[in-house]
Formats: structure tokens, sequence, C-alpha cells
């Protein structure tokens, strides 16, 4: 181990110093008895001519101390060294390249990040969470069950099990599995009838849903099997139907037709409109320094999670700072046509003016290909005057995928926003 | 009785903690018991697992996926893993869906095989990505990396075509079987283990579709032929319908070396217990018969060159199991089979 290694042991936070000083003092107790002990036996006993030898009597009284105390501190130093190795080898995961002090204070670090909730679905929300967890491991991803589309949707009507399709991102996004795993995780079929399409991590979790008897205890088991930082909640437990009142008085039921419908929406409600909140989530909200809304689509990832009355009150009630990542560009089907301001608005409009203070938005308009139908959205703080939130205006989107945020970007900014950070 | 010229090691108790190497070969059922049995005697053991099974949800994913057989793998790595018990009994889950028959009934372990194999292009990573996922004791290694297929021809001329077909019933005896692809080599991690083996076993299992289709396998025979280990077959407890109705205890041992060889086999472990009268009648109803170990047979099995070891391997209490669109047999006690496998290989005299 180089000097430079061994120093990093000693950085602050490592729980290590202070149970090193204790071993100190736990030896020198020890040596401590031991020459009482030995002291009285030599009064008292005699001694063989080799004790003579080995105890090296014939060195200097002083001497002899510095030497045993050397030999000592050399031989107890490198035991633990070793002992902690051979305990600790066959739990490192084999793709690290950092060493064992590296690990040991990254896991001290992350764990006194801040408690972060954020609230969300699909690639919106994954891409928030790859961007956090490099800050704080206390992070706790509140998803929507009403997806109903896709492998999701499929495994929903098929097998019975609630949507894990959004679960299996956030996974993805959280895991600390190696890389293999997580790759696994997110494999689509692409073969075979009845299994095309799906995708094999949404699988993993219907399977565990059947072992394990129930969806909560599914997720809970998935995450630890995948070594998963942080935690991953539904907003209920209960089976909920997304429905969409549109412009024209129709009505869409299901999260996956709602960007279909003939005329805009109007507004959103659940079927049944009286779920109840997972308590989990509600005691996130309750303990989180920062509560983030987004990104995700407007109506179909958000909105399921905040028509949980109780989630809705809980935010409300909530200590934490508040804030909602607008979507960097449209989406069609859902928000076509709207500006950030309508975004803003849309949310007021069902949940009342105080759900969120902070509003982050991308800081400029970017170009997009018009082939996608899709407007960006961005600007100063002008583009909220009036709505009585606090506007953060950021450079936050992906250069290379103009339609979402930059994990890193995203995860800055939000960081400055946490109480007693920024 | 007298003692074959081979490496009858003497190995005594502590020594032979992690020291000897077993090689298994047969299937996800018959091969996986006697591993788990031996794991109390040796951390070295093999398993080598046929890939041609073509049923049940095997049969499924193979037609959907083109992979070698995963199930018999499966069930062996779940055999050896001492892992995560929840990992195990996800292997394990099958799916039920009343919607969607390709799902139905489909084990999650085979999908994940499956599925690695894909994204890897490789069936040999995806067995030893499973092996460390669920943190084995020994290994479990395809016979073969190719898909292919068992085929028989029967007593009347006819010829059935995989897995499936050869173990079906009411149909003519079996003559012969092959392979569909006769050239395909064997997984070279097999051929090396069986150099190095001290002891090799051979079955339980489906006499054609598990452990003959193991043999067919080119280089596989001749390993075991050349090798030095103390070889032994593990003789079935009954016969299977569809496949050795008719055949006696002789038979079966005699049908294994006639895809080996003659001399390839060193020892037969031969079950002389017996369940209660009113299982074997149970089991007669599905025309699942006892393989009795009379004097005759014992005196064939001598006179083809094989020490006979008789001994009570069965479970006397266990019921009936109904298997998923399979045919239960009576099943060997791990623990036993491994005892008499380790007393053979600590035999200490040599000629």
């Amino acid at each position: 181990m180089t000097p430079d290694g061994f120093l990093k042991w000693l950085r602050p936070g490592m729980h290590v110093k202070r149970w090193l000083a204790l071993l100190l003092v736990g030896i020198l107790c020890l040596s401590l008895g031991v020459a009482y002990i030995m002291t009285h036996l030599y009064r008292t006993q005699p001694f063989p001519e080799s004790a003579y030898w080995v105890t090296l009597q014939f060195v200097d009284r002083r001497l002899r101390g510095l030497l045993f105390l050397a030999v000592g501190a050399v031989f107890a130093g490198v035991a633990l060294w070793r002992l902690s190795h051979s305990l600790l080898a066959p739990l490192l995961p084999p793709s690290g390249q950092n060493g064992l002090a590296d690990i040991v204070y990254r896991y001290r670090q992350l764990g006194k990040g801040p408690r972060i909730v954020a609230i969300g679905g699909g690639t919106g929300l994954s891409t928030l969470l790859r961007g956090i967890k490099a800050y704080t491991s206390n992070i706790t991803a509140i998803v929507t069950v009403a997806d109903d589309g896709g492998s999701s949707g499929r495994l929903r009507r098929e097998l019975g099990v609630l949507p894990p399709g959004d679960f299996r991102q956030c996974i993805a996004a959280l895991a600390e599995a190696e890389p293999l795993v997580t790759e696994l995780f997110q494999y689509r079929f692409d073969q075979g009838e009845g299994l095309n399409g799906h995708s094999f991590g949404n699988l993993f979790i219907a399977a565990m849903s059947g072992i394990t008897g129930n969806f909560e205890r599914a997720l809970h088991e998935s995450s630890r099997v995948l070594a998963v930082r942080g935690q991953i909640l539904p907003s209920t437990l209960e089976d909920v139907v997304l429905c969409a009142e549109l412009d024209d008085d129709s009505t869409i039921e299901g999260e996956s037709q709602i960007p279909h419908g003939p005329a805009p929406i109007k507004r959103v409600y659940l079927r049944p409109a009286d779920a109840r909140a997972y308590p989990e989530a509600l005691k996130a909200i309750e303990e989180a320094e920062l509560i983030v809304i987004g990104p995700g689509s407007l109506y179909t990832s958000i909105m399921p999670n905040l028509l949980v009355e109780d989630i809705t009150q809980a935010i409300k009630a909530a200590r934490g700072r508040k804030v909602y990542v607008c979507n960097v560009a449209t989406q069609p089907g859902e928000t076509d046509g709207y500006k950030a301001r309508d975004h803003v608005r849309t949310l007021q409009e069902h949940f009342g003016k105080n759900l969120f203070d902070y509003v982050v938005i991308n800081d400029r308009v970017v170009p997009m290909p018009p082939e996608w139908h899709v407007d960006s959205l961005g600007g100063g703080p002008e583009a909220l005057a009036g709505l009585g939130v606090r506007v953060i205006t950021a450079d936050v989107v992906e250069e290379k995928r103009p339609t979402r945020h930059n994990p890193q970007k995203l995860a800055q900014v939000l960081l400055s926003l946490v109480p007693g950070q920024g | 009785m007298f003692l074959p010229q081979r490496r009858t090691g003497s190995f005594t108790g502590e020594q032979m903690k992690e020291n000897f190497k077993a090689v298994c070969i047969g299937g996800g059922c018959g091969a996986s018991q006697v591993m788990a049995g031996l794991k109390a005697y040796t951390k070295q053991i093999t398993g080598i697992i046929a890939v041609t099974d073509s049923g049940r949800s095997t049969g499924k994913i193979r037609i959907a996926m083109n992979v070698p057989a995963p199930g018999d793998i499966r069930n062996a790595l779940v055999t050896l893993s001492d892992g995560d018990p929840v990992f195990k009994q996800l292997f394990q889950h099958r799916f039920s869906s009343e919607k969607l028959h390709e799902l139905d009934g489909m084990a999650f372990g085979n999908l994940f095989l499956a599925a690695l194999t894909q994204m890897t292009g490789s069936f040999e990573l995806a067995v030893k990505e499973a092996t460390r996922l669920l943190q084995l004791t020994g290994r479990v290694l395809p016979v073969t990396l190719y898909s292919t297929h068992l085929c028989a021809e029967l007593l009347d001329g006819t010829v059935v075509h995989e897995e499936f077909n050869v173990r079906a019933l009411n149909k003519p005896p079996i003559k012969r079987v092959f392979l569909q692809h006769p050239d395909i080599e064997a997984y070279r991690d097999c051929v090396g283990a069986l150099q190095e083996a001290d002891l090799i076993t051979i079955g339980p299992g489906s006499l054609y579709t598990t452990v003959i289709a193991c043999l067919l396998v080119k280089g596989v025979a001749k390993a075991i032929v050349e090798s030095r280990a103390v070889r032994v077959y593990v003789c079935n407890t009954t016969t299977q319908p569809g496949q050795t109705d008719g055949l006696s205890l002789s038979q079966h041992v005699g049908e294994v070396l006639n895809y080996l060889g003659s001399g390839a086999v060193d020892y037969a472990l031969l079950n002389s217990g017996s369940p209660s009268e009113e299982l074997r009648r149970k089991y007669a109803e599905d025309g699942v018969y006892l393989l009795e170990p009379h004097p005759q047979e014992v005196q064939r099995i001598q006179d083809m060159g094989i020490t006979p070891v008789l001994a009570d391997f069965v479970d006397a209490t266990a019921g009936k199991r109904t298997l998923w669109e399979k045919q239960d047999s009576v099943r060997h006690v791990p623990e036993r089979v491994a005892a008499e496998l380790v007393k053979l290989i600590q035999v200490t005299e040599r000629e």
C-alpha cells in the first residue's frame, strides 16, 4: 500500500480513525495487563534461562521498550490491513478500479448527502437520478403505476402485475450492480412471438412479484439484489387507471391512449379518484430536504403521482424545498403548442399554487429538427412572470439529444437548491 | 469382486475434502442430485449437462430464440448455487398466464440464460455469468455449445426428431438414438474436466434423452474411456414410459456401454431399496416400474466387466411429484448416493 493510499484511510468521515483509536487503547491496556502479570510472575516464579534471551534482557531497558513497541505496531498494522482485505475481498465488485479506501469514502460521503425525493416517471426521472446519484445516496424516487403501454402494459394485462416499466428504468439508473447485469436489465427481446418487445427487467420484476407474493416486496428484493443506492417507491399500490377529459368533452382512458386523442387535453384524473398513497412514499416526502417534481411527461408521468391526493397534500405540508423541473421540449399528443408557462399553469390549475416554489427551465431555446414536431422550451425569468414562482434558468439540456435533460447539468442545478448548499 | 486397474486413490477422510475432482454427466434432475450429494465431500464438482431438451418451457424458448436447451442447465445451476436464496427461487419461478401462451409455464431462469445468450451472443458467457451471479460451488458446463436435436430410430424403422418426440409415449421401442448434427464437438472445458477427473458419474436420468444424449457428443465418450478416473454409472430406479418400457436393469447398463464401448465403466450403482406397495402401484398406473436387482441381472452386469454396487438409495416415504408435463420417477437420496460414490474412490488397495 502506498503512503498516499494509507492516508486516504485517515480522511474525515470514514469512521475509521475512531475505531483505530479504540484499537490502540485496547492494545495498550492489553500490554499493561500483560506487563503487570509478567512482573508479578517474575517476582514470584523462577523463569527458565531462555526467557532471558527471548525478552532481550541483555538490551538496555529503554531500547528494549522501543523495540517491542515498534515490532508490535508493525505486526498489528499488517494484520489489520490483511484481515480487512481477507474479509472484504469476496464482497468487492470485480469491476472496481477503486481501492477499498475509495469505496468506503464514497459510501460514507454519499450516505451524508441530502435527502432528495424525485417524483415522476419514465425516462425523465431516470435521467435525473443518474445525475444526482453522484452526490447523495439518500434518494427516493416515487413513480407512477398507471402505465399501461408497451411491455409494462402487456405484463400488467397478461400476468396481472403492477406495471414495472418505470421502476425498471429507475432501478437501472440507481443500480450499483455490474455493467453486465444492468445491461441485461435493459435488454429487450426482439425475437419470439410472445416475448418480443418485453424488456428483461420487466420480466424480472414480474417474476419477483410472483415469488414474493406482492409488488412491494418484489421491488424491495429487486432493488436489494441489484444493489440499488436509494429507494424506489410506487405512489400507490392500487391498480389505477389514468383518464383524460378532452377539450371536445370526450374522455380517454389509459395512459398509453391519452397522447393519441382527437383533441387537446383539458384535465386528467385517476380512477379510482381516492386511491390511497403508499405510506413509505409519504414518509419520504415528509423527511425530504428537496422535493423535485419532474422531469417527465406532464400528463402521463408526473400527474398520475400528484393525482393521488395524499401525495400532493404531503408535498404541500413538507418542510423541504419544492422544485418543478420543466421539460425542455414539448411532447406530441400531450403538450403540443405549450410554452413553459403553460406547463406551470396546468399544474397550478390541477393542484393549486402552493405545490412548488421554484421552477427550473432551460436558459435558451434550442433549434429542433422540424420532423420531430416538437418545440424547444426555454427562456429567461420573464417566461414565468406573474405565476408566483421563483425561476431558475440554467443550461440543462443534453446537447446531443435536445429533447432531454443532461443528467450532470441538471443535478448541479438541483444540488445548489438544497437548503444549506447553494 | 475384482478391483479394476483404475485410479482407486488412497484418499483419507481429511485429504479428501476439496481434493477429489468429480464430474457428473447427465441432466437437470439426475446429475443435479448426485452433485448435491457430493457437495458435502468436495468443492471441485463439474456438471456436464445435456442441451438437447426440447420440451416444456425449454422447448418454447428454443423455438423462440434458437438457443441450446437452458432447462437442465438451469436446474443444475440452482442445485449447486450457494448464493442468495431469493435468486435461486427467482430462477425456478414459472410464470403463469392464461393470456400469453408463450410465457405460460416459462421458467424465469430460462429467460435469463436465453436473454444473456442473445445479448452477448454466447451461450458459454451466459452460463458463466449465471454461475457467478448464483455463486456456484463447482461449475456447470453444457455438453456442447451447439444447438442441435436428438433423434431416434425406432424398432419399426420410423425415425423421430427432437427430444420431445424421442420420449413420447405409445410408440415402438427405440432401436438407437443419434444427434441431428452428429459432428458437433463437445465443449472443450468438458473434455478437459473429464480428462482431469478422479470420479466420473453417469446418470441417473432418462437413458436416451439425457444420459446417452451427452455421450453422443463427439469427444465425450473418448474422454471417458481414456480417463484414469473411477467411472460409475448410477442406474435409474425405474423404467421410463416412452423410453425404457420393458428394459431390464442389465439392459440399461448394456445400452450405456453400447454408446461408450466396453470397459468404459467400472462400477454400476444399483438401487436395492423399494418404496411402499401402495406407491409402487401408483407408479405402475403410469407405466413406471421399479428396476430390481435380481441375481441374474446382477450376474449379467458383472459379466459385462462392471462391478455392481447394491444399496438402498431411495426415499421410501416421499410421495409422487406432479411434474409439469413430465412423468415422475422414484428419486435417489443424494446423501446416500454420494456416500457410496465416496466409498468407491476410497478403496485403498491397488492392483
